[in-house]
């Protein structure tokens, strides 16, 4: 008994050793140029150009930026130019440090709605890219209301919390593809007391989720941020975001003392380019939890329209309006 | 053009009932044909006249019916391991046998050279057979002979990840395959995450894989086949044998309950891994934590022999995976200052139950019926039990927590098989079945309580979903002429779920032609459909895999499969060898969406809202079979040539993509050897193209833009950036663009047999990877970067996750008579 315990012992060292980890050669990466700019009308054009790297590269920002390419756009088939390139540094994404950043820069001119604009990139080192957007009309809403605490929504670990939502009708144009989002909500409010007190006036910032949608149990959920105009393609319509007040403790009957005067409403109306890239860039990002490999998200090919490159070249024109309540 | 096709099915399958019906004096030989030993029924086995040249084939419980002529008989009974026997006698009249094969004559018998059913005689193609014994014999991971293993050695079967016990057939996937044990369906038939599969091969008697050609009484599922039948026990005496490995040991107890009328057989295994690891476990962590992990099988049948006509089978299987961490903890008695304590305990547990009742009854001498109830359960459960308990100021607060999950799958099953035998050149089967399906795609609990005040208690739940099957089959096994034989019928199913019906008919043939006496063309055609899919996120078989229905929302899988091959006997009838070709299309298949991840949204959620539906996949190839059935040297060389893809509209940009399991080449070698009688060896080698796998290619730097974000995660920031590193990652290859290296393996065993005088012994000593190729589980993208010294450049690396090196095992088996 005590050899076959000892064997087993023995072969329980064995197996333990069997996970080993080891290293392969890749086949070589082709770098090829990255392009990266979203275009706002009424805002300078600016482009991001950098290029690809591959997967065993150690990167860093200074070595995939191209700071000596040549970028040259055209307006409608109008050349506008060549863009400059600006040497800025900024935060890096973490806000941890200084990165360069390879921007090049339109002097002059600002992007116009209902403009297709075209790009072309060249590199002495890389194949030539080219691109092509037209910038979208700013979101065009013509009524808006805020339907406040609406459903009690109680989560898995039981803490409960009114949904809100805010309702935009827009005034879509017709035949083009356009993608809205509320970038900020603020809501004016005045807190009405005791008559003897006099009201009070003040500002709140609201946290946007997303468009709502219904979810199974009568309340809502936001999985979208852009809301899609293909119901209502040309027409007026209304689309429904989901918000958090607050007052998101309290129940309807409870809030009895304060009166909405204003919304002051930052809009984003995006082109199919730049919401098929971000829609793909959030979820390659939302499903990265698994270094190991052992339970791998399914993979995400994020939407390009550069050709011969990468990145994006996409319009989204942002706007603030504020609506009297 | 569907009731076309199933009207010329219907003619087809009835054509012919009158050929050899104008003949005036007939009478039928029917009975058994059984192991004279203990009384096991054998299957497939050839009954026929040597005057005529007609015989007949027993089916699944041993039944066979030949129609003859009045006159003189010699009546020949064989099958492969047992000498034939040869009764001569004249058919006078209706006459019911059983025949018993032994080694030894029985007074008028006559021992006559085995003339078991040759490969080019059989109607059926694409289906092999392993002899359980030639199993047992096989080299086995950690001492642990398995069913699945042995069957992922075939050609035209992939085994998916190294060790694990998932079989991808023709380019199927791992829910294509209908496994029956004793008729009954298992859903899940791993144990310790796909190492080993569910079956104790000392329970079994026959294991039989159906690849293409499907008769129409298989239903179901689109790629395979794997009909597995317990054994029924010793009808004669009590027999015991069992074994003890490094990791399981294994008992089973057979023998009459009335000697010649009822037998039970019992058998059961257990690992014991976790009684070495829980101690050793605590000892590790300070007394405070332990570990432990089991699995367990039992199977157990009873029959009983009522006359006859009437026989009763109780069959059952009950096993599960078991796995355990606790840690607990306490600092001083309860009621001092500063006492604390916590306990946490998980629990996670996953298995089959099944059971199946059966009856046998034969109505005249022509027509067999088995009426079949089964009842199977699977089930995923997850249990975490959390105490905290601490002191403040001489205020005990104690707060308990309970987190649960579980997803399963119920079947309530019946079904009334026919056996119909109008004449030699006829063997018709029909029947009718329904299944009740109840399946839990998943339910979430989650429980709080403080000083016994209840503060949270809630349970999310996937909807439970129920839906209901109703078959219908009919085929004719007949042959016309000497050298044509053919296999027609239609499997018809209506499958309701959500108040959505559906309807398949699936049209089925295959046939055979013999060129010469040793050489025979076949070919087949099959349609398919499945209404169950199998949610899974990885390339690993784990329980957390979801068993869901076809629903409204996404439609059930379907096939048609053609194949078309020769097969012939070779080397004076020592080798079979068989050559085929399939093309093989899939529609209707699932996938989950892009950046779906089970630990992120797939517990509660909506499945189907998670799913890609109606995908197309294609696999077409080559096989090759040559196998050694008898003589000293056993085993086969098996070769496929195969191209698997997949197609969905919203992944990899719409364009095919390899299936993971894609392998162009798949090369098995299967030999054992008896040196003596008392000493065999054996060894198997392997050989597959390196399986298709995602990874990124590449990777660029992304913008992120004031305020661009999103709910599902990104995040938001007011100023401009640029992020590189961590950037998006590039997929240029596609999905499953990538190669892991070639698999290969050398497997070795030595047995050593020994007669006693209470019965025999026998040592088995199996090397798994001899050689110690370091196969390729999985890569990851990582650092050069120690995690536990730091030392590394830190520098971006490829890395490749191998399991099983080098593996010795030990085994001891007996069997006592």
């Amino acid at each position: 008994m005590y050899k076959f315990f000892c064997l087993f012992i023995v072969l329980l060292g064995l197996l333990s050793a069997c996970e080993k980890s080891v290293e392969l050669p890749l086949p070589p990466h082709d770098p090829k140029i990255v392009v990266n700019a979203r275009l706002s009308a009424g805002d300078s054009i600016e482009v991001y150009v950098s290029r690809s790297y591959g997967p065993l590269e150690d990167v860093d920002s200074e070595n995939i930026q191209l700071t000596d390419a040549t970028v040259e756009i055209l307006d409608n088939g109008q050349s506008l130019g060549q863009l400059a390139y600006r040497d800025t540094t900024v935060q890096d994404f973490w806000g941890s440090g200084e990165i360069i950043l390879g921007k090049y820069v339109l002097r002059n001119h600002l992007a116009q709605a209902d403009h297709t604009y075209s790009i072309k990139v060249s590199h002495p080192d890389y194949e030539s890219v080219t691109a092509e957007t037209t910038v979208p009309k700013a979101m065009k809403i013509t009524q808006a209301e805020v339907a406040q605490n609406a459903f009690r929504k109680v989560y898995g670990d039981g803490y409960a919390e009114y949904q809100s939502l805010l309702r935009i009708t827009v005034d879509d144009p017709a035949a083009i593809e356009n993608f809205y989002r509320i970038n900020h909500l603020q809501i004016t409010v005045r807190n009405t007391f005791e008559p003897s007190i006099p009201d009070s006036i003040f500002t709140m910032d609201i946290y946007v989720e997303g468009v709502a949608e219904e979810a199974g149990d009568g309340g809502y959920e936001a999985l979208e941020s852009y809301g899609k105009d293909e119901t209502f393609d040309g027409t007026s319509g209304t689309i429904d975001f989901l918000c958090y007040l607050p007052t998101s403790d309290l129940a309807p009957n409870e809030i009895f003392d304060m009166e909405f005067t204003e919304l002051i409403i930052t809009s984003l109306s995006a082109n199919a380019d730049w919401y098929q890239y971000i829609d793909k860039v959030n979820l390659q990002r939302g499903s990265d939890i698994d270094d190991i490999g052992l339970f791998p998200s399914e993979s995400v090919v994020v939407y390009t329209n550069v050709e011969n490159g990468y990145g994006i070249f996409g319009a989204a024109t942002k706007k603030t309006v504020q609506i009297p309540q | 053009m569907k009731l076309l096709k199933l009207s010329f099915l219907l003619t087809l399958i009835i054509m012919g009932c009158w050929g050899g019906q104008l003949l005036a004096q007939k009478h039928t030989i029917s009975g058994y044909l059984v192991d004279a030993q203990n009384g096991e029924k054998l299957i497939s086995a050839k009954v026929y006249d040597e005057l005529t040249a007609q015989g007949a084939l027993t089916n699944n419980f041993g039944f066979f019916s030949l129609t003859l002529d009045a006159g003189s008989v010699q009546l020949v009974a064989a099958y492969a391991g047992y000498q034939s026997v040869k009764i001569p006698f004249e058919l006078t009249q209706d006459t019911v046998l059983t025949l018993n094969l032994d080694y030894y004559a029985v007074d008028e018998v006559e021992i006559i050279a085995e003339n078991v059913q040759r490969i080019e005689e059989r109607t059926e193609m694409s289906t092999v057979s392993i002899p359980i014994e030639q199993i047992k014999r096989l080299p086995a991971l950690l001492g642990e002979v398995d069913v699945i293993k042995a069957v992922q050695l075939l050609p035209g079967v992939q085994s998916g990840n190294e060790g694990s016990t998932g079989l991808y057939v023709r380019g199927g996937g791992p829910d294509q395959n209908l496994i029956l044990l004793d008729d009954v369906p298992l859903y899940y038939v791993s144990h310790l995450g796909g190492f080993f599969s569910v079956f104790n091969a000392d329970a079994l008697s026959s294991v039989k894989l159906v690849k293409g050609g499907f008769p129409a009484r298989y239903g179901g599922r689109l790629s395979s086949v794997l009909d597995i039948r317990m054994k029924e026990g010793n009808l004669n005496k009590f027999e015991a044998e069992g074994s003890i490995s490094n990791i399981a040991s294994k008992l089973s107890i057979q023998g009459p309950l009335v000697k010649g009328k009822s037998s039970f057989i019992v058998s059961g295994r257990r690992t014991y891994l976790d009684l070495f690891t829980r101690p050793l476990s605590k000892a590790a962590s300070g007394g405070i934590g332990s570990f432990g992990y089991y699995f367990y099988d039992l199977n157990a049948k009873v029959n009983y022999i009522f006359s006859d006509k009437d026989r009763l089978y109780l069959s059952g299987y009950l096993g599960d995976d078991n796995l355990g961490v606790s840690v607990a903890e306490a600092n001083g008695a309860p009621g001092d200052d500063n006492y604390w304590e916590y306990d946490v305990k998980n629990r996670t547990l996953w298995g089959n139950k099944l059971a199946a009742l059966r009856w046998n009854h034969i109505w005249g001498n022509r027509l067999f019926s088995n009426l079949t109830t089964t009842f199977t359960n699977y089930r995923f459960h997850v249990k975490n039990d959390v105490l905290d308990v601490f002191t403040d100021n001489q205020q005990i607060t104690r707060t308990e927590a309970f987190l649960g999950y579980q997803s399963g799958i119920k079947d309530l099953a019946a079904k009334l098989d026919f056996d119909y035998y109008p004449n030699p050149n006829h063997d018709i089967k029909f029947g009718i079945s329904g299944i009740y399906h109840q399946f839990t795609p998943g339910l979430l609990g989650f429980r709080i309580a403080e000083s016994n005040q209840s503060l949270i208690d809630t349970t999310i739940a996937a909807q439970r979903q129920k839906s209901v099957e109703a078959t219908a089959y009919i085929e004719n096994n007949f042959r016309i002429g000497d050298r044509f034989s053919a296999n027609v019928g239609v499997h018809g199913v209506m499958y309701r779920v959500n108040k959505k019906d559906y309807f398949s008919l699936q049209p089925r043939a295959s046939a055979r032609y013999l060129l010469t006496d040793r050489v025979s063309l076949k070919g087949s055609y099959v349609q398919m459909t499945q209404f169950l899919h199998l949610l899974t996120n990885s390339t690993v078989g784990l329980p957390i895999d979801i068993w869901v229905p076809a629903t409204d929302k996404v439609p059930p899988q379907q096939s048609w499969q053609a194949a078309f091959g020769v097969a012939s006997s070779v080397f004076g009838d020592q080798f079979e060898l068989s050559v085929e070709g399939y093309y093989k299309e899939m529609d209707g298949m699932i996938a989950y969406k892009e950046g779906t991840n089970f630990f992120l949204g797939v517990a509660g959620a909506d499945w189907q809202e998670l799913v890609e539906t109606s995908g197309h996949g294609e696999a077409y190839g080559a096989e090759f079979l040559l196998q050694k059935k008898k003589g000293k040297t056993t085993g086969w060389i098996g070769y496929t040539l195969s191209w698997n893809n997949r197609q969905f509209d919203n992944l990899n940009a719409g364009q095919p993509f390899p299936y993971k399991f894609d392998r162009r080449h798949d090369i098995s070698v299967v030999v054992t050897h008896d040196l003596s009688d008392k000493v065999s060896i054996s060894g198997t080698w392997v050989y597959g193209t390196g399986n298709a796998l995602t990874l990124p290619s590449g990777g660029y730097g992304q913008v992120i833009f004031p305020n661009e974000f999103s709910p599902n995660g990104s995040f938001g920031r007011t100023f401009a950036g640029f992020q590189f590193g961590s950037g998006i990652q590039l997929y240029e290859n596609g999905r499953n663009g990538f190669r892991m290296e070639s698999y290969h393996r050398l497997d070795l065993g030595i047995n050593f047999h020994k007669e006693t005088k209470w019965g025999e012994r026998s040592w088995n000593i199996s090397i798994y990877n001899a050689y110690g190729r370091q196969n390729p589980y999985t890569y990851f993208l990582g650092r050069d970067r120690n995690v536990f010294t730091g030392e590394g450049s830190g520098k971006p690396v490829l890395r490749r996750l191998a399991l099983f090196p080098f593996i010795p095992s030990v085994s001891y088996s007996f069997k006592i008579k």
